[in-house]
């Protein structure tokens, strides 16, 4: 063994290289904290106020914030604008303003594939009205997550909301008398304000539903 | 005697031309009717595929709501054969539907979309899947469907070219449904929502069959034809560059 090690020292003196390999080494030092250390300073920097999410939510469910482009579907949108007011950063593949919405941030499909593949996000549960899950009150995300809604069960994401606070849901006209007391939604496209989580009030298809609930990252 | 039977051999010309304009004017009134008549039974086919395909697209765009629809006990209620309207279960009926019942709307679903969807549909195969599972869970006891069907039917195009056809449509549907929450609470929900979908069928042995159904928005609704993809059923979601109202 050590005759080899003299060896490779006999070479790397005969070669020069005993600085390069210095610096060679200094450099794989500098990279080996950057890989460990970054993902640890990006996760303690990064924080999610789901609290200012939510609350952002609760101001612009029922009215358009005119600081964004609005088309006429419009849930997808309004989601990415609460997750921005969050804290999560606008980048190349997700951003919107007042003249132009990426399609990660406007359409629901797209904004799920982006939610889950690239910005931390992750599918804590899928529900249909087979899984006795789909008719509870509560569901397995927290307030600031995000509900995605396949309203055909055919594989494709149709519609997204955002959760917010768990309580009393507003009252809905066409059934007077109803109650409900569980997790809770604000929505675009159809705006409303603090409705069921499974949706299951306002749609006539919800026993060929898929429901996609998606935890945001912290 | 030769001269007499000459002269009755002779046609007078002026009696030549009167015959030929009235043969003309026969073949040209034989013509008129003819194409009349065949225009006639063009227009009546037309109509009555209008109808037939009306028939097709209205119960298929209401399946979920009605075929999900089991009954208390049979003969209970009306299985009808309009389906513009479904039957509404009493709310007093127990969230567990018995196994019978389960098999007869399992009977019922397979012989409904028999006559609605074509045999290679994929999205017939993928509804009436999602429909069978529907139905099984309510043998639970956490969900059962009460009700369903139409408000108001709007057709805002029916094309049909030869045994191919493409008919636009939109209307308001309704359900409802019975349901327990993680804490034994009963909750009836009523929902109602609008829909556009798009659907192409064909006719086979004078029948229409749904091949394909696009349940879309208002931007779906407008495409062309000729823009109107077949979805493909998939396990996880895929991307599409639509929403959708709920």
């Amino acid at each position: 063994m050590n005759r080899y090690s003299s060896f490779l020292k006999k070479i790397v003196y005969a070669a020069g290289l005993r600085d390069q390999l210095s610096l060679a080494f200094r450099f794989a030092f500098v990279l080996l904290v950057g890989i460990v250390g970054f993902p640890i300073f990006a996760s303690t920097a990064f924080a999610y106020n789901r609290s200012a999410a939510v609350a952002y939510a609760d101001k612009w469910a029922l009215s358009n914030d005119p600081n964004y482009l609005h088309y006429s579907e419009d849930c997808t949108g309004f989601a990415s604008e609460a997750m921005y007011a969050g804290g999560d950063q606008q980048n190349r593949a997700w951003h919107g303003d007042k003249t132009s919405l990426s399609a990660d941030w406007d359409v629901a499909p797209d904004n799920y594939f982006y939610e889950v593949n690239q910005n931390g996000a992750h599918l804590a549960e899928t529900v249909n009205s087979s899984n006795s899950d789909y008719w509870n009150s509560y569901n397995a995300t927290l307030p600031g997550d995000l509900i995605y809604y396949d309203w055909t069960g055919d594989g494709s994401i149709d519609h997204m909301a955002f959760q917010v606070n768990a309580g009393k849901a507003a009252s809905d006209p066409n059934n007077p008398g109803w109650s409900f007391t569980g997790d809770l939604m604000d929505q675009h496209t159809t705006n409303r304000w603090h409705a069921p989580w499974n949706d299951i009030e306002y749609n006539p298809n919800y026993s060929i539903t898929v429901i996609y609930e998606v935890s945001h990252k912290n | 005697m030769s001269e007499r039977k000459n002269a009755a051999k002779t046609v007078h010309p002026r009696s030549r031309v009167k015959f030929y304009f009235l043969l003309v004017i026969a073949v040209l009134v034989g013509f008129i009717a003819f194409t009349q008549i065949q225009t006639a039974n063009a227009s009546a086919q037309l109509a009555k595929d209008i109808k037939n395909i009306k028939s097709v697209v209205t119960e298929a765009f209401i399946a979920p709501q009605t075929l999900t629809v089991i009954p208390e006990q049979m003969g209970s209620i009306a299985v009808s054969s309009s389906a513009t309207i479904a039957p509404a279960l009493d709310a007093s009926v127990k969230l567990q539907a018995s196994q019978n019942m389960i098999a007869f709307a399992h009977t019922r679903t397979q012989n409904r979309f028999n006559h609605i969807y074509a045999a290679d549909s994929l999205v017939g195969k993928s509804l009436y899947g999602k429909i069978q599972t529907a139905i099984d869970a309510q043998s639970k006891g956490r969900f059962r469907a009460l009700g369903g069907g139409i408000r108001n039917i709007h057709w805002r195009q029916v094309l049909v070219n030869g045994s191919q056809a493409s008919v636009t449509v939109d209307a308001i549907v309704w359900a409802r449904v019975k349901y327990s929450d993680e804490s034994g609470m009963i909750h009836i929900a009523k929902p109602t929502a609008g829909y556009v979908k798009v659907f192409t069928l064909k006719k086979i042995s004078d029948q229409w069959f749904v091949e394909t159904q696009l349940d879309d928005d208002l931007q779906s609704a407008q495409m062309s034809i000729n823009q109107i993809a077949n979805p493909t059923p998939a396990i996880t979601p895929t991307q599409s560059t639509h929403t959708r109202k709920p």
